[in-house]
């Protein structure tokens, strides 16, 4: 559960993201059309995925890249690791990418004697500070710059009033040797253009460029769900995906790479690899309905409006995804009966439906996590009596109102033993994660009869 | 089997099952208001000078060298790169001590220079970026690596939209593509500290452009 001061950095840095979001939608004509075009263009990718994929490899090759398929976590890495030793790899730099979080690549080499560095700001702060991001847009948006401050001044001796640009400027100076003394450069990829058999990445800070064009070796890591058909499909989703991640027009940067330095170029690495990473995606795949769930471009939007995220924090979810999008493929791809809770963890108020620009309807897919969970057989005993309970209690007015004196009493007592939320709570399944509501002392019921009665009464 | 077939075996067995919901029929509708050809060159100056960018429009060529010479002066630019292209070559000339590059001088050993000095393939209006490549950028470093970056434009380059921009790359490189294409919309830039916007993240923290209208 997020701290109070935990949570008014998320509310103030949400609170400044919809402000901005909202002036730069203002200069859309139709941004409702804008999302139906981006769920019918990720639909059309999505429905012939193993086409486009096919036919991105072969693009791609043609260029000059590697294009290498991976199952799961451990064959990414794996093949990696591969790369990195073939090539004498010793260092290795990053720039933003939640797939490689997913497959908890910085381990894996750091374990293999290779130092690893990230290089985007936020994530340079999450990783120097030993902590996951806690947003998949915004990773250290539960900071404030003091708190930054303090870790830059531990770690790397900035002072403790630094203010942001001095603090950015500290990592560019610090990073800047890590660039340039890099053997091998990874980076994600936001889309695969199947057409033109290249990736794109889009980032602010300028840290992927200069990641795939100074090291001699360019690794790019990648959901098999990021292909799109054309090349021109980038003009809708580009912009989309900018107002959704951060309320800009444009991302400072969205880059194209095909292949590794071509002839007649001056620079670039020697190599490319491109890694297609299934890691649970096709079995979401073979959910038809939850399918869409794969269109998702990672813009953070639906985390950024959802009051539960708000509430708990980004660290509660022990997810690489956070929010709503992660409560959703999070049980596809970890297993439903450990993950199943996120889906729980919902006040179904729509907002992530609402904002999502390729138009996911989100709340449903928590709602038939729910369901499925059920149907699988993974609600405990106790959750399937109470249900069982409740809906004979609400069909019979005595059976309710008993119950409802019972509650009042139950909660009463356990309140003043102080057993709410401890381990001798019975309703801890509930209690556990979350502040029971106190059950009102007089019932409607019980208020309309004595009112009734004092009416008959003559004053 | 490797994993290769594995995965497009069960990419072809899950897509089996059809999607309750198949797409409406193709939108082809605009997501921007139109822009009128008029409206294009105030619009993309308004964009860009919102990014932080320093836009300067030269009505002759030697406007344009003393302007580059004057920023130099101005900012200090002992050590500039000028890309092999003859308007870059042009626009640097009155610029004392700047190199125009030679292949080897590319990649790391651009970290010592100043600035950097490109050519593009075009600039968007609606979003005041500069469309560069590998080949109009001579390169991927020498656009991103010095912590200042000036490009050299022709008023002809100048489009409406991403779109356009899109159509216009792979018209000109759709059969042999450069390594690299990037949308370049302001200096860099981060807010990953409370939000606050801070310029020359990692990439140039300055960026001109010179748009020759002659
Ligand atoms: S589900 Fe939609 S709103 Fe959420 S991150 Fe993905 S694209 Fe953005």
């Amino acid at each position: 559960m997020a701290d109070a001061h935990e949570r008014a950095t998320v509310l103030k840095a949400t609170a400044t993201y919809t402000s901005k979001v909202a002036e730069t939608k203002a200069s859309f004509l139709d941004w409702a059309t804008g999302r139906r075009q981006l769920h019918q263009r990720k639909w059309e990718a999505i429905h012939r995925l193993d086409f486009h994929l096919e036919t991105f490899e072969r693009r791609a090759t043609a260029r000059g890249a590697r294009v290498h398929w991976a199952e799961d976590a451990a064959q990414a890495c794996e093949i990696i690791l591969e790369i990195c030793h073939r090539t004498g790899a010793q260092k290795a730099v990053k720039s933003k990418s939640m797939i490689t979080e997913e497959i908890h690549l910085n381990a894996a080499l750091e374990e293999h004697g290779i130092a690893v560095v990230e290089s985007d700001l936020g994530e340079y702060i999450a990783q120097i500070r030993g902590e996951p991001p806690y947003h998949i847009v915004t990773p250290v948006m539960q900071l404030t710059k003091e708190e930054i401050a303090a870790t830059f001044h531990e770690k790397l001796g900035a002072p403790r009033d630094a203010t942001a640009e001095d603090l950015t400027k500290t990592a560019r100076r610090v990073l800047r040797e890590v660039f340039l003394a890099a053997d091998v450069g990874v980076t994600g990829a936001n889309f695969l253009v199947a057409e033109t058999g290249m990736i794109a990445i889009t980032e602010n800070e300028g840290n992927a460029r200069l990641v795939s064009t100074l090291p001699r070796v360019h690794i790019a890591v990648a959901g098999l769900e990021k292909v799109v058909p054309r090349l021109e499909d980038l003009a809708g989703f580009l912009p989309m995906l900018a107002v959704s991640g951060t309320g800009q027009q444009l991302t400072g940067y969205n880059t194209l790479l095909g292949g590794p330095r071509q002839q007649g170029e001056t620079d670039g690495p020697e190599e490319m690899h491109v890694i297609l990473l299934d890691n649970g995606r096709t079995r979401l795949l073979a959910d038809a309905e939850q399918r869409e769930a794969l269109h998702c471009i990672r813009c953070g939007a639906c985390l950024n409006v959802c009051p539960v995220f708000k509430g708990v924090g980004g660290f509660s979810y022990d997810t690489t995804y956070q929010g709503p999008i992660g409560s959703v493929i999070t049980p596809h791809f970890r297993g439903l009966r450990e993950w199943k809770h996120l889906s729980y963890a919902s006040s179904l108020c729509g907002a992530c439906s609402e904002v999502c620009p390729v138009h996911i309807d989100l709340h449903q897919h928590l709602l038939r996590n729910r369901r499925n969970a059920v149907d699988a057989g993974h609600v405990g005993a106790v959750e399937w009596i109470a249900f069982r309970f409740w809906a004979w209690a609400m069909r019979s007015p005595f059976a309710y109102e008993l119950a409802a004196r019972a509650g009042r009493i139950a909660q009463r007592l356990s309140r003043l033993l102080g057993v709410e939320g401890s381990l001798l709570d019975p309703a801890r399944a509930w209690t556990a994660r979350r502040a029971a509501p106190t059950l009102a002392p007089e019932s409607f019921r019980e208020w309309w009869r004595k009112r009734k009665a004092s009416e008959r009464k003559p004053s | 089997m490797n994993s290769r077939d594995a995965i497009l075996g069960r990419i072809r067995a899950a897509l089996r099952a059809p999607a309750p919901h198949a797409p409406a029929p193709a939108l082809a509708a605009e997501l921007f208001p139109p822009l009128r050809a008029d409206e294009a060159l105030p619009r993309f100056a308004r964009e860009f000078a919102a990014l932080k960018g320093v836009f300067h429009r030269s009505p002759d060529a030697n406007d344009a060298r003393a302007w580059v010479a004057g920023l130099a002066a101005r900012r200090g630019f002992a050590r500039v790169a000028a890309a092999p292209d003859d308007l870059c070559r042009d626009a640097v000339s009155g610029v004392p001590g700047a190199q125009t590059l030679e292949r080897e001088a590319c990649g790391a050993q651009l970290a010592s220079f100043d600035l950097g000095v490109t050519a593009c393939d075009c600039l968007v209006a609606r979003t005041g970026s500069i469309v560069l490549t590998a080949q109009s950028g001579f390169g991927r470093a020498l656009s991103v690596l010095p912590p200042a970056h000036l490009v050299v434009a022709r008023r002809a380059q100048l489009v409406g939209e991403i779109r356009e921009a899109l159509q216009l790359l792979e018209l000109r490189h759709g059969k042999m593509w450069p390594s690299m294409a990037t949308f370049i919309t302001g200096p860099s830039r981060t807010a990953d500290i409370e939000k606050i916007l801070v310029l020359g993240a990692h990439g140039p923290r300055e960026l001109y452009l010179l748009l020759l209208d002659f």
